[in-house]
């Protein structure tokens, strides 16, 4: 056949990028017309041998963090093999979830997972775990290999997969990519939010509330509720399917393109921003103690980006890492 | 790295309104005071951004200090120091969480009178840094 | 963002500055350090840059080298960054492509270690440089003013800003809430510590306000929105219907002899009535009546007996509401007091009983043009007071009410009671007090006064029930007195709570005039010691009570000062500012409202769905820059950029 090929692969994922692309009937629909899809374990019979011994790869999409040394092989291999990488999903393009894992080392992940099984074998003491792979520093495609194209989303909404898509096809015609591109927009949730105040008036996030503690109003601003809303440091392009719903932004679209730091980010902006009417009253000691009520830092700051973080950075270069940047 | 001949390395961001001008008045008055601090003079320690401290300490600074004025009413522009307090609040916590001691970031109030504090917070803090050590030494983690 | 388009080509001045620099720091190493820094294309040394000939070597180099950027590495800017922009200056370069490196302050004066000092001062050179390299060559931030101010509020406070003004040449336009300026002061009976009449020394005053040239006065009216900056506002005041023709009222008064509607008077606090048209006293100025539509009957059932008996037909009730647009360089805001609603304060049964009242209302009481003709008569059945209760710190100093002390309560009291005192021969008088406060010039004296040569008792202690003994009709107070330990029960046929001040200040205006306030509503002023009379809201103004408790003479001298202040802006032609100021890139910026939250002076605001800074309002400290998500922001010479790399410069 020469119609160019495509690779699906896996680093550590959740399925649900498989599920969003599945389900973007255009995409898959046009992915299927023009290209040979070549390996998408999840959907093709084929196996990890039957990839590594394709003479050339057109586009490789990489689904997943690189939690393991195989999953760093597999990423360096594909990025020589391919003409065109793409990070698909979150995890692999900003680290994901599994990434709030990287500060805790491989041995101590082990070890919480070795006392966490449970069995009712009469041998209790003695947990035998199957043959793992090697784990390596946890970190985002690109911070491994450079990537031609970044579709972000926890997963992908089907908009996105289908821009994604058409995009892919205009390389294959010939058009030069200008990498990294990422799918999404380069400005932040808040410039299209259906919750932005028609006067525009200034913002005031008078304390910090977890979700539980508040009836969250449907249309108002949810940092002026005290909700902290990762809005302002995310890029927009998901049609804020999250804010309709009633949730605030968590930032899986990513930073703005002009930083990669959220959390450093979001500390110098919307909490500095925090109870600004009162700060004379409150002193240090009542602010710190609302700003305490942030109890889950990682979670919250970085809950897909930490691996692309300055703060990890620097921690791998403290580590004497050879991942450090 | 010869941990002997090792010298702690610390950037202090001092406004100019405040901290900067102990800092004038503390040569002028001739107060010695340990060369490890180099100051960088910002018009408002609420200019100090996160980013900037986290860039310190990528490049080889042991230990960073922020001094505005004193809270409540001090500062020059209104409250940029109950900005600098949050950030720097935040931040510490978030090196601690990162694996960095968070004691390498401090927050002070010098006020413009005030040049034997800031003689003695340079000279503690460069002493805190030096038991504390260097910031690259430290291994931890390592492949299963 | 804002990079000079041509390649920096810097030149380094190393000072020896005699031997306090060249004694500790090798002035010769840093030069040759400075030579290999990118960009620097000459660096030398002198033993006192800053004298004429250490200039000159600098000017020279700049033109032979063709320098577009200059570090002196010396003292502090506080002391030469003029001497050496005038120099640069001179030469026909731009003052802002100039930077000092600290060495000597930093440096030389406070190590010992020459090796460090050294090394140190060569970080310092280092991170100028780089600065330096990306500063813009700026202009200061020119605004034309408009020669005229806004006073908003008519009381002594007001009518002192606009007297000084309008005396000084600058047009005023004076904006009162009530139909009548005077304020507070006017209901006074006598003034303390001289008892000088009040309207005596007011009146005067408010017409010398009516009369002037340059004074425009809108009473029965309010601003309702502000908008501009400094030197530039752009003010709307909503004119209510007077329904009286200013400048044909005679105030003969036959108007308010046939009205059929009566209401209680505003300017006595309910100890009388007033008509439905009525002039608030006979001194108002304007000096006209005025009809207070709620109450009239014209418009519910056609009532017009005052017209049918104006002999100059002045009443007009087809007058409407106006909407005035001023456009006006300066605000004063000198929206006065009222007191704290007395009714609040439980014990004392103000409200309850017609015989426990407010001190504006004994003002009225004790005043010659007020309900009881200066006869001092209980409000409930007209009889003569032969005693008389005050009870000080009403509702003040008490967390359940008013947390602060008003200051003029203890003087206005004593005031109060040598008046009594006088008028009536054998008249008893109680002061329960928990401090005395009078600090002011013959305050003390005349507390003394009254104790000692007019025998008013003063007894320390609070009040915990104020009552009428249905039996006698007296009203009946009960008090702890603390210096003899014992519980005391004064019968009296008048008690007086000498309430707080609450500012009135609406939340609105404030909001408009971005001006910040405390918990309490007083008006923040810029600075409490340096600065008392400006708020951070350059162009806006603060005096009088507005600001916070104070007597008039207080008043009169904040009101002065506000005045002055006002015109140090309204005199020159432009509103000069230093560059130095935050930018925002429309392009990044994504309308998320973060920045217009931090901003200290209200300096950014969203049009057309993105931040903009206004220049005249900022003052440069960047915390905007610091709290933009989008990094939008940038603050000129003082770039995350170049702060990056003068990081990178020290550390490394």
């Amino acid at each position: 056949m020469n119609k160019p090929n495509i690779v699906i692969v896996h680093g550590a994922i959740c399925g649900g990028c498989d599920v969003a692309l599945a389900n973007s009937e255009e995409a898959i629909s046009k992915i299927l017309e023009n290209l040979d899809l070549a390996y998408w374990s999840v959907a093709v019979d084929s196996r990890l041998s039957d990839l590594k011994s394709l003479g050339k790869i057109d586009v490789a999409v990489f689904m997943g963090g690189v939690r393991t040394s195989e999953d760093e092989e597999l990423a360096k291999w594909l990025r020589e093999k391919s003409k065109i990488l793409v990070a698909f999903g979150s995890c692999s393009a900003y680290g994901g979830i599994p990434g709030l894992a990287a500060l805790t080392s491989p041995i101590e992940l082990i070890n919480l997972v070795k006392s966490t099984i449970t069995t009712s074998s009469q041998y209790k003491s003695i947990i035998e775990l199957p043959k793992l792979p090697e784990l390596s520093t946890y970190r985002a495609l690109p911070h491994v290999v450079n990537v031609d194209i970044v579709v972000p989303g926890c997963p992908p909404p089907i908009k996105v997969v289908n821009e994604f898509v058409n995009v892919l096809l205009k390389y294959i015609a010939g058009e030069e990519p200008i990498g990294p591109l990422v799918i999404a927009g380069s400005k932040a949730q808040c410039e299209t939010c259906p919750r932005k105040p028609k006067d525009l008036s200034k913002l005031q996030i008078p304390s910090i509330k977890r979700i539980y503690e508040a009836k969250i109003e449907e249309n108002r601003c949810f940092l002026e509720q005290g909700i902290l809303c990762l809005g302002p440091v995310t890029r927009e392009g998901c049609e804020h399917s999250c804010i309709n719903v009633n949730m605030p932004c968590t930032g899986c679209f990513g930073p703005l393109p002009g930083f990669e730091d959220v959390g450093l980010r979001y500390i110098a902006g919307i909490l500095a921003l925090v109870a600004v009417e009162r700060e004379k009253e409150l002193m240090e000691q009542g602010l710190a103690k609302i700003l305490d009520k942030l109890v889950d830092r990682l979670g919250v700051l970085y809950r897909y980006t930490l691996p692309r973080s300055r703060l990890y950075m620097l921690k791998l270069s403290l580590e004497g890492s050879e991942y450090a940047r | 790295m010869n941990l002997d001949s090792w010298e702690p390395k610390i950037v202090a961001f001092l406004c100019k309104w405040c901290s900067g001008a102990a800092a004038e008045l503390a040569g002028v008055s001739r107060l010695l005071y340990s060369p490890n601090v180099i100051p960088i003079i910002v018009p408002c320690s609420g200019r100090v951004d996160p980013d900037l401290i986290v860039e310190a300490f990528m490049n080889g600074a042991d230990g960073v200090i922020v001094a505005g004025c004193h809270t409540p009413s001090d500062c020059h522009y209104i409250a940029g120091n109950f900005k600098a307090f949050k950030r720097v609040y935040m931040l510490k916590k978030l090196l601690s969480d990162f694996g960095i001691e968070p004691e390498r970031l401090k927050l002070e109030w010098v006020s413009a009178v005030e040049s034997q504090k800031l003689k003695t917070l340079f000279d503690e803090f460069t002493s805190t840094i030096r038991k504390l050590g260097p910031l690259r030494v430290k291994i931890r983690g390592g492949s299963v | 963002m804002c990079l000079s388009s041509e390649e920096p080509r810097i030149g380094v001045f190393v000072c020896h500055c005699g031997l306090n620099i060249a004694g500790v720091v090798d002035v010769k190493k840093v030069v040759e350090e400075a030579k290999r820094l990118p960009h620097v294309v000459h660096a030398e040394d002198y033993i006192y840059m800053c004298s004429a000939p250490g200039q000159e070597l600098i000017k020279k180099a700049i033109l032979e080298k063709k320098l577009n950027a200059v570090v002196v590495a010396a003292c502090t800017p506080t002391m030469h960054y003029e001497t050496f922009a005038r120099a640069i200056e001179a030469v026909g370069l731009n003052r802002y492509r100039l930077e000092m490196a600290v060495i000597r302050e930093f440096s030389s004066w406070v190590h010992t270690d020459k090796k460090k000092a050294t090394e140190k001062a060569i970080k310092l050179v280092k991170a100028a440089v780089v600065k330096v390299a990306d500063n813009s060559p700026l202009e200061p931030v020119k605004s034309r003013t408009v020669r005229k101010a806004l006073v908003i509020g008519g009381g002594i406070a007001g009518i002192t800003v606009a007297l000084d003004l309008a005396n000084a040449g600058i047009p005023v336009i004076l904006v009162e809430k009530t139909p009548t300026i005077g304020g507070k002061m006017a209901m006074l009976s006598e003034t303390f510590p001289t008892l000088d009449c009040a309207q005596c020394i007011l009146t005067p005053k408010m017409a010398e306000v009516a009369r002037h040239p340059l004074i425009k006065i809108y009473t029965n009216s309010e601003v309702v929105d502000v908008s501009g900056f400094v030197g530039n506002f752009k003010v709307k005041i909503l004119q209510r219907a007077r329904y009286v023709k200013i400048g044909d009222c005679r105030l003969c008064g036959f108007c308010e002899r046939v009205c059929p509607v009566k209401v209680p008077s505003e300017f006595n606090r309910g100890l009388s009535d007033r008509k439905a048209i009525y002039i608030p006293f006979p001194q108002a100025i304007p000096p006209a009546y005025v009809i207070d539509k709620a109450n009239c009957r014209h418009w519910v059932d056609g009532c017009d007996k005052c017209l049918r008996v104006c002999p100059t037909k002045a009443i007009d009730f087809n007058d409407e509401d106006k909407l005035v647009e001023e456009e006006v360089g300066v605000i004063i805001v000198a929206t006065g007091y009222d007191l704290y609603p007395a009714e609040r304060l439980k014990e004392y049964s103000y409200g309850l009983y017609r015989d426990v009242i407010d001190s504006l209302q004994f003002e009225r009481i004790l005043s010659a043009g007020g309900p009881t003709k200066g006869l001092i008569l209980r409000p409930s059945d007209g009889k003569p007071v032969k005693r008389v209760v005050f009870i000080q710190c009403a509702g003040s100093r008490d967390i359940n009410h008013l947390e602060y002390c008003s200051k003029i309560c203890c003087m206005y009291t004593a005031k109060h009671a040598l008046i009594f005192k006088e008028r009536v021969p054998g008249g008893e008088a109680y002061v329960f007090y928990i401090d005395i406060r009078a600090a002011g010039k013959g305050y003390e004296e005349f507390i003394k006064r009254v104790q000692e040569e007019f025998q008013v008792n003063y007894i320390r202690g609070r009040v915990n029930r104020v009552y009428r003994d249905p039996k006698t009709g007296d009203m009946v107070v009960v008090g702890f007195d603390t210096l003899t330990g014992q519980l005391l029960t004064v019968k009296a046929d008048l008690v007086v709570l000498a309430t707080g001040l609450v500012p009135q200040l609406p939340y609105e205006l404030a909001s408009k005039l971005k001006i910040p306030f405390d918990k309490y509503g007083f008006v923040q002023e810029a600075h409490p010691k340096l600065r008392p009379v400006e708020t951070v809201t350059s162009g806006v103004f603060v005096c009088g009570v507005a600001h916070g408790p104070k007597d008039i003479a207080e008043t009169v001298a904040q009101a002065s000062a506000a005045a002055a202040k006002a015109m140090e802006l309204l005199y020159s032609e432009y509103i000069v500012k230093e560059p130095l100021v935050a930018v925002v890139d429309r392009d990044l910026c994504s309308g998320c409202r973060v920045c217009i939250g931090i901003c200290p002076y209200g300096a950014l605001e969203l049009v057309e769905g993105k931040a903009k800074v206004n220049e005249l309002l900022c003052e440069g400290c960047g915390a905007c820059v610091v709290a933009c998500p989008s990094r939008a922001i940038e603050l000129r010479n003082y770039s995350t950029k170049q702060l990056l790399e003068m990081v990178k410069a020290v550390v490394k």
